[in-house]
Parts: C-alpha cells; structure tokens; sequence
C-alpha cells in the first residue's frame, strides 16, 4: 500500500488564543506520517465571516465543539480511510460529500480542520517540506515579514472589539535575502523601542501588543512619527515600511455613518477617512493599509487602491465569501486579500481563490487568525505570496529563516516585488 | 530522501531533429530511471544562452560529444548522492561548476538535459506526475488547446527561407474543459485539411511522435497573393463550424527571418515586397480587429522593445516575445519596464536548467505576464506537464495528437480539481479586462 494513503482520521476540541475553543483534526497514513489541522473562529465581526458549528449548549459558553469532532469522526472519517492523503483535490471532494449527503449545511470546522490536515499528512507521507507539497519546485520564494510595533485598542475611548486595531507593523523590504531583511528588522526595532520609550515613555513587551493608556496620546500620529524616525536613525530609509492594520470595521458606527475613536478622538467620515490616508501616505513611508475603512464601502477602497499605489489589504471587507472577494478584486477595491486558509471550506478552494486573485494581478497575504499557525509560513512560500502578517521577529520569522535555508542558495526574498500598488512595480507608469 | 538520492548520471549523444542531440539520464536508489534529451533550436536567436557543440567537419560542427563528456566526467560526480527531489539544489550545483571561469561553465544542452532528467526522475521516485513536482497542489490548470493550420515561409520570396514561418494554428479558448475544447479543434481542424485538400492539392506536414507542435499545412509560392486570402479561409472555416468567437487564431510571426536591417523593412512578410514597422503594426491590428486572431508572437524584429511596446498600445489581444525575450532575464526585464508585450514564450530547454525556467516564470508572473511553453528544444511530450505545473493559460500548439492527449490524461487524473484556462488563458486587455468591466 502507498504509504500516503489515509488510515485514520481523528477530531478533538482543543483551546486556543481565541476566545472560542478550536476543533483539532488528526489525519495518520498508511507510512505512518501525521498531519494535524486546526480551525477556530477569529475575533472579525465581518458580516461575511464564515460559520461555526457550535454545541450551543453548557460549557466554554455554549461555544464548544464536541459536536462538530463527533460529526467529522461519524461522517467524514470513513469517507476518507483508503484515500490518498497526497491528492489534495480527491480528499477535498470527499469530504465535501460525505458532509453534504449526511445532511449538513457548509459549517467550516467540520471540513477546513479535515482538509488542512490531510494536507500536511500527504507532505509527511511524500517526505517533503509542505511549502513544496502545496507550491511543487516552483516554491522557491520568501514573502516579506514584520515587526509588530504598536497596537491601537481604545485609547480614544471606541474600539471595544478591535483586538488591539489599529496594529502598526514595520516591514522590511528592501534587502537581498529573507535573513537580512529580518536583521534590518531587528536594528530598526531596537532603534524605535528606544526611540518610543524617550519620546513616549511607552515599553514595548516583544511579541505583545503595545498597550497604550487612555490619555497618553493625542494622536496616532506621534507613533507614525517616532516609526518614521527610527528607520531613518537605523538608515534603511526606502527600505523598511509601515503596514496599519487599521479593523476600521470595528471603530464604524453604523448608525451615525462615522468613525469614532480611530487615530484620536475626532470622529471622521469615510471621505474625510480617505483624504487622511492620502495624507498620510504622502507624509509616512506606509506601504499597506489593511482594512482601512468599514466593510461595506467598496468605493472608498477602491479609489485608495486607484490613488495611494501602495499595497491596499482587504479582510473584513469580504471575510470568506469567496463571490464577494472575487468580485472585490475584479473591481479593483484591493490590490490583496487576506487570507485565513483555515477559515475557508477545503485546502482546494484556497488554491483556487489564490489563483483567481493572482490572475487577476492581485496577491494574498497570510495571517494566522483561524487556527493556521505557523503554517502561514508554509502557506505563504507555497502560494508564492509576496506579504506575510508578522514574521519578523518572532517564531514565524525564524521559521521563514530556515525555509529559506531549506530552498537553498537560489532561494528568492521577495524584496520590494512583494508589495502590490503602482509605486512598487518593475514598469512604472509614465 | 534516501529513495529519490542519485545513484547515476550519464550521458550520450543521439539524433535530434536535424543535428545530433544530448541525451542525459538519471538513476536514483530505489531504481527509478528517467532520461531527457535537449536539441538544437531550428531557429537560434542571436540573444540564447550557450549550447557546447564539438565544432570542426563531421555533424558540420553540431556534434554534442564534448557536451556528453562534460556530463559524464564533470558534472556526474558533482551530482551523486544529492536528492534528485531537490531541483534547485542540483540546478545551483551544476550552474556554480567552474566559479566565475566562463570557460570551465557546462553547456547549456548539457544542463538542460541533466536538469530535465533529474525533474523526471524526482518525480518518479516520489511517485506523483511531472507537473505535480512542478506545481505541488496548485498544479490544476489545462491550457488553452491549440493545433497547427498552416507554416511556410517563402510564399512570397522563392530564395528565402525562414523556418517555415509564420505559422498560424487554431486555438478553441472559450470552453469550460480541455476535452470539449480539443473536440472542437478536431472538428475544425478536420474540416480544415480536408479544405485544403479538396481546394489546393495541400496536406499537413507529417511530423515525429513525439512532437507537440504539430499539424501545419505548408503553403507554398503561388497559392495566395497576400496573407489576408489565408486569413479569411480560417475565418471561414471557424465559421463553417459554428465556432466563431470560441476558436480564434494564433500566429507565430517570427518577424525577425524577414526583416531586412539595411533598407529596415519587413520582407516579403504579408505579401510580396517591404513594409516599415507602422505598416505591420496597422495590419496587426486588422488581425486581431477584423479577423479571429487572439494571439500574435514576435511581430517585429527582436530588438525592436519600442516598436513592441507601441505594438501592446494599438493591439488588445495577446502579444507574445519569443526572439525578442530568448527567455532571457535581462531581455525580459527589459521588455517589462517598457511594457513590450503581455506574454514569454518558454522553450524550458533553451534557457538552460528548470530552476532558471521556473525563475523566469516567476518574473512573468509577478509582472501581470503569460508564459506560454513551446517545445522546439526536445522537450517533447512532457511539455504538457510542465504547462499544468506552471498553470499556463496557454501552449504553442499542443491541441492534439501526443500533447492533447498527454492533457486529456491529466485532465482526467484531476478529476473535478481540473480547471480549464480558457478565454482568460490568454493575455491582452480584450480577454483580461472585459469581465472585469462587465462585473465592476
């Protein structure tokens, strides 16, 4: 028997860093090799946010999934025994129909955990990294990563479900390798630490969020400014840039059409939103703005795709409904789509969306929010994706360092290539 | 890694199209074999990496002996024991043999056919197909069939002869899968031979298993008075088969074997008689306006980057650089920041190893380009697999015959993840941009 060939499929209720607990799905093959996938709600209100299946009932707040890992063991399991774990598109099918003909409405954590974790079970089972079991030989290339230096929460008193948005991360392109960009990384971020506690009196916790008082800043700006500063002070000027993962979605109030407590206090309409990027791009090295106005407003992203020509994020603005990201690209509303690999139905139908996105000139950026972890890293060198969210440094970027040690000396950083918007391109327009 | 590790690398020289031409196989330890042969072009733009050929009288010099001698006594020992999974490794061992001496770097056909025969073997030894070692998972994509009509060169010039260009061949795009598309093609075609048959005495040219470029009807002197009569007849025929709009034509101009540098005009291209470069841009767009056209490779001479550029400004379909880019990462690089057209033409062997192939792609792709491949460099069949790993919206004729059926294969063994590039396969702004207008 081929040794990738499926022998046993598992699913458990595991924790998270989320507040919802995650389903944990085991696939083993015939070889012996394992894959485990995983998948757990995130923290987007986005209205086009896929759907959980929950327990509904007593523990964890009626947010448990012991139902869902007894319905993939009852259903989807024996679907799958005897298939090959290495033939992506042939499991992805299987578990489609095993759910569908037992009834069960498109729920992603009965198929996305199932789908992730044959995939990494079929690259154990082929012995082969699992960037090169998604991208084959043509994976050779690595994305650009980032420092995590500011987080945003409700230090002008809105943003109660923001997670920490705007986050603020300074992103090092400008470099011939993955690992000299991430040492420019780590120059430029003892720079601004110190910078920020002279100017700021503000600690930043490597790999947490920076908490901000209430009181303590009258604008966002003065982090723009103490940022722009230290990559000047670290000499990598036009080389390393700032991404705001602004979640505007969560500072929208829907009811008087404005945004509270974003930045400072003012309160701000969309227009005056979109004149402030357009400020802010010609005034700080930004170079991707992530979600930077609520979900419904597809012109004001489009025309600061049109007009900033720097790397435009969309997240919330679409969630997973694939129709409507296809539909957002094609209208050129964004340049990149985030994507949460475990949020979507099956492995295949990230592959497909990818190609989509990447016809249409467009690129998707990795972030671990549904339970992807490290394997964003995988996710993003397989998909050939030019951005990553984070992975400078921290356990992403030292993942990303031995990647790029594992492709070898033809390995490819992305450099300035990875960042989408007419300002990056090899053909500038005249 | 310890069943894929190479066990032998060797070398010898066989008979290629019209020279002799190197054949490289590869062992590995649990007994996979596989071997691939790399030939010298018909057509060698001046701007090709380096081929080693023996010189001297016998084979008038295109002997590949000392090529096999490089493979065998030089880079064979560099090889053994690496994991012929790990394309790039062995690609960057062979490219860094000889430093930075010019003169101790390996031939490209020596690389080329060691480069293919490791991809082969890796594959085989991990037990999944060709394309899917190229493109992992991803790999899902059938590109746009297309089958050879008409070649021939000197219609309107006896003593010229210029590789049997240009060459036009039916491509059946707006389809939703690869094997109704090449029945489609089939129907055409058909009626097409058997059209040229009944009218003009005419046949296809027969051609070797193993080529994928195939089909062609040699037109020759004294049929037509000028290249728009040949054009209509294809229309006619498309139409005839009720395929207008979903079969369009390509054309590989190759533009290049008929420009005359001195008097700087285009030579018996069209019709008998020069044109200057505004002349064949204006009837380049009569193509793609007024007749079926939906691809045009090498319009105009290979150095011509402004002419091209102005080519991709008038012209909405798409527009590919074979001479021009020799697949070649400067020239393409080139071509790009001036935007002298939308798509490369791949000959993998031409440029040397699959690494720098799979580089090249990677620079079309993250640029908005096609990359259409073409086998001229004894790829042979497994062109189609390197098309599906590359995801490739569209190959130079490869429809029918040994290549269709290579995709119909794949296509069958991706089952329902096989998608079918169709009318987006091809580049140019009237196939990329029109859904986006209608749906914005």
């Amino acid at each position: 028997m081929k040794p990738s060939v499926i022998m046993s499929v598992t699913a458990m209720q595991t924790s998270t860093d989320q507040s919802k607990p995650a389903v944990s799905v085991t696939v083993i093959t015939a070889g012996g090799a394992q894959g485990i996938g995983i998948a757990n709600e995130s923290y987007s209100t986005s209205d086009y946010r896929p759907k959980y299946l929950y327990d509904h009932t007593g523990r964890y707040h009626g947010n448990g999934v012991m139902t869902a890992a007894g319905i993939i063991e009852k259903v989807v399991a024996p679907a799958l025994i005897g298939l090959d774990a290495a033939r992506q598109g042939e499991v992805d099918h299987a578990i489609k129909k095993s759910l569908s003909e037992a009834g069960f409405p498109s729920y992603v954590n009965l198929s996305a955990p199932v789908s992730v974790a044959a995939l990494k079970a079929g690259a154990a089972a082929l012995e082969i990294p699992l960037f090169r079991h998604i991208g084959g030989q043509s994976a050779f290339t690595l994305p650009i990563g980032g420092y995590m230096a500011a987080s945003g929460g409700k230090r002008y008193g809105n943003g109660e479900r923001s997670e920490g948005r705007p986050v603020y991360n300074l992103v090092s392109y400008g470099f011939d390798s993955f690992e000299e960009a991430h040492y420019a990384l780590w120059e430029t971020a003892n720079t601004y630490e110190k910078l920020l506690a002279k100017e700021a009196g503000l600690l930043v916790h490597r790999g947490f969020s920076l908490a901000v008082p209430r009181g303590r800043l009258e604008s966002d700006r003065s982090l723009l400014d103490i940022m722009s500063k230290a990559i000047e002070a670290a000499g990598h000027r036009g080389k390393i840039g700032i991404h705001i993962d602004v979640g505007a979605n969560e500072f929208y109030d829907t009811q008087t059409g404005v945004y509270r407590g974003l930045f400072d206090t003012e309160e701000k309409t969309g227009v005056q939103m979109v004149s402030l990027y357009k400020e802010l791009v010609k005034a700080y090295p930004l170079v991707m703005l992530q979600d930077p106005l609520e979900q419904h407003d597809t012109a004001g992203f489009a025309e600061l795709t049109a007009s900033t020509g720097i790397q435009i994020v969309g997240g919330d603005l679409f969630g997973t409904d694939v129709a409507r990201i296809k539909s957002c690209v094609m209208a050129d509303c964004v340049n990149s789509v985030l994507l949460p690999v475990c949020a979507f139905e099956t492995f295949s139908d990230v592959i497909e969306l990818t190609r989509f996105v990447k016809s249409r000139g467009a690129d998707v950026m990795l972030q671990d929010l549904s339970g992807e972890g490290l394997d964003i890293a995988d996710f993003s060198v397989g998909f050939r994706a030019g951005t990553v969210y984070q992975g400078g440094l921290d356990p992403l970027g030292n993942r990303l360092i031995s990647t790029e040690k594992l492709i070898g000396p033809r390995a490819r950083f992305y450099g300035v290539r990875g960042l989408q918007g007419s300002k990056f391109a090899l053909r500038q327009s005249v | 890694m310890s069943g894929s590790a190479i066990k032998h690398v060797f070398a010898q020289q066989i008979m290629g199209r019209k020279y002799p031409a190197i054949s490289a196989t590869v062992v590995t330890e649990n007994g996979t074999m596989a071997s691939a042969v790399c030939t010298a072009g018909v057509s060698v733009g001046t701007h090709e990496v380096a081929f080693t050929y023996d010189g001297g009288k016998k084979w008038h010099g295109m002997g590949v002996m000392n090529a096999v001698n490089q493979v065998n006594e030089i880079i064979a020992p560099a090889l053994v024991g690496l994991d012929s999974a790990d394309q790039f490794l062995i690609d960057h061992t062979m490219l860094s043999i000889g430093g930075n001496d010019p003169s101790k770097k390996m031939g490209g056909n020596a690389m080329a056919a060691v480069s293919a025969a490791v991809l082969k073997a890796g594959a085989a030894s991990m037990g999944i197909p060709i394309y899917r070692h190229v493109g992992g998972s991803d790999a899902v994509v059938l590109p746009t069939a297309a089958y050879g009509v008409i070649g021939g060169s000197n219609r309107y010039d006896r003593m010229h002869e210029a590789g049997a260009k240009p060459t036009y061949a039916f491509i059946a795009h707006d389809f939703t899968s690869f094997s109704e598309a090449s029945y489609a093609l089939w129907e055409t075609v058909n009626d097409w031979q058997t059209f040229m048959q009944h009218k003009y005495g005419l046949s296809p040219l027969r051609s070797s298993e193993a080529a994928t470029t195939t089909g062609f009807v040699y037109v020759p002197p004294g049929i037509v008075e000028r290249e728009q009569q040949l054009w209509e007849m294809m229309c006619e025929c498309i139409a005839r088969n009720g395929y207008e709009g979903r079969i369009g034509i390509q054309v590989d101009l190759a533009a290049d074997c008929f420009y005359d540098k001195e008097k700087q005009l285009y030579m018996n291209l069209f019709r008998a008689g020069g044109m200057n470069r505004d002349e064949v841009i204006c009837t380049v767009k009569e193509m793609a306006d007024k007749y079926q056209f939906v691809s045009v490779e090498d319009p105009l001479h290979e150095d011509d980057f402004e002419g091209h550029a102005m080519m991709v400004e008038a012209v909405d379909i798409q527009i590919v650089g074979d001479d021009l880019f020799t697949t070649d990462v400067r020239r393409v690089s080139e071509g790009i920041k001036v935007g002298a057209a939308n798509c490369i033409l791949l000959k993998v062997n031409q440029i040397g190893t699959i690494t720098q192939a799979l580089e090249m792609i990677q620079l079309a792709y993250e640029n908005g380009y096609g990359v259409m491949p073409c086998s001229s460099r004894g790829e042979g069949v497994e062109i189609c697999d390197y098309s599906v790993g590359i995801n490739a919206g569209a190959i130079r004729e490869a429809g029918l015959g040994s290549g269709g059926s290579r995709f119909l294969e794949i296509e069958k063994e991706l089952g329902s993840s096989a998608v079918y590039a169709g009318t987006r396969g091809l580049k140019g702004r009237r196939f990329q941009q029109s859904e986006k207008g209608a749906k914005a």
